[in-house]
């Protein structure tokens, strides 16, 4: 008989989302969905708005990523205002974006994908998250949260604060980078670098476990294309 | 003492509030010896659980199943936290009010649409025609202001409840900040 499996709420994602499978008589997947829950209307409530408030309304379409909606709306303010930025502050604008891109991964590795390695796909559902790991892999948990720490720190040094930050505007930044700020951020990356190479080293080792997951979960051809450099 | 039973719920808000949450850095660690995480996007729990002690809920009360859930949150715990403005006042998810419902649905699914233009009737969550603030739908207990929430006032909201004490949040916490 046709069936459907809801997987509702999808947890551990940035997001809010929900999962439709549905079966046909003989029990085969006939089409699978993936449901973003969540609408809020910027489309629309953003329009007729100043556009220099834009750097800091974008940010709260995703707190996990708000450097991201501020650089591409300040871009887009860049474009009104017909302005090339000075280059530090292109600089600064990819530090900070940088520095999210440490803390968004260091979420998605160790909060919220780690506990399904290490802890097992098929492991204690009570257990499958951060709490479990901090438990079961001290290290590591501590490596995780020391890491996305180091982001949100980078982001606040650059923007006042870690979730929605400043910093960004219309034409560049708000401050050039001080020299004790900078001294500061320098002196910053030597730990996380460290973490950073244990955490690849364990993930190389525990990717032997998973070869078969790795052969059969979503491999297919697709549209995507990942892209690598000699310098990683 | 037995171990507090904590929850934490997104509903229409951005995820700030949690990530603000998680900005407590490794007091996290301390935080996993008080307390047992029953429900929570961090968790894979689907149900919102009975017997909850104190549960924070960030953002605002936008949909029918947003309403819902709230309404089953609010019986099922102790203690509910409005944690951030999302929650409090319905702040940025609430500017879609002056609008209503049909045009933004319209301007997002309809007129910027490159492909595929059509506005969504099933399995999505129906929107309610106003955005409303957490205490609209259900008794507050702890309102905790700001775009987030600092990380230290939400630690500090969390070890006075988890102390038994109502926290003094009148210097801790403004609207935006």
């Amino acid at each position: 008989m046709a069936r459907q499996i809801v997987i509702d709420p999808v947890t551990r994602i940035e997001g809010h989302a929900k999962i439709t499978i549905h079966l046909d008589d003989q029990g085969a997947v006939n089409a699978a969905y993936f449901h973003t829950t969540q609408f809020r209307g910027f489309e629309k409530f953003c329009e007729g708005r100043r556009f220099y408030e834009m750097p800091r309304l974008m940010p709260r379409i995703c707190g996990i990523c708000p450097v991201s909606h501020s650089i591409a709306s300040a871009k887009a303010c860049d474009a009104i205002l017909a302005v090339r930025i000075p280059e530090t502050a292109k600089k600064l604008r990819r530090v900070m974006n940088l520095a999210q891109v440490v803390q968004s991964h260091a979420l998605s590795f160790f909060y919220l994908s780690a506990p399904d390695l290490l802890l097992g796909m098929d492991g204690d559902p009570a257990k499958r998250n951060l709490f479990g790991v901090i438990d079961s892999h001290p290290v590591l948990a501590r490596d995780g949260i020391r890491l996305r720490q180091f982001g949100q720190q980078i982001i606040e040094l650059l923007g006042g604060k870690r979730v929605h930050p400043g910093g960004v505007v219309p034409g560049g930044v708000e401050q050039p980078l001080a020299p004790e700020i900078r001294d500061k951020m320098l002196a910053m990356v030597a730990e996380p670098l460290n973490m950073i190479q244990r955490s690849l080293q364990w993930f190389k080792r525990a990717e032997e476990s998973y070869r078969e997951e790795m052969r059969t979960l979503a491999n297919f051809p697709s549209l995507f294309l990942g892209l690598v450099g000699p310098e990683g | 003492m037995s171990r507090a039973r904590l929850a934490t719920v997104w509903l229409d808000g951005c995820s700030g509030c949690h990530m603000s949450l998680f900005d407590i850095d490794e007091r996290m660690i301390d935080l996993t010896t008080k307390v047992d995480l029953v429900y929570s996007p961090l968790v894979d729990q689907k149900d919102f659980p009975e017997g909850v002690d104190i549960v924070l809920v960030e953002g605002a009360v936008s949909s029918e199943e947003d309403l819902h859930k709230i309404r089953l949150i609010r019986e099922r715990s102790r203690v509910l936290v409005s944690l951030g403005d999302c929650a409090v006042t319905s702040n940025v998810p609430g500017m879609r009010n002056p609008f209503g419902t049909e045009a933004v649905l319209r301007r997002a699914f309809l007129e910027t649409a490159a492909l595929q233009a059509q506005i969504p009737t099933t399995v999505i969550p129906a929107l309610l025609p106003r955005v409303r603030p957490v205490h609209e739908a259900v008794k507050v207990d702890v309102f905790v202001p700001g775009c987030p929430p600092s990380a230290d006032t939400i630690f500090y909201t969390l070890t006075e409840l988890l102390e038994g004490r109502m926290p003094d949040l009148a210097a801790m916490s403004r609207f935006g900040a």
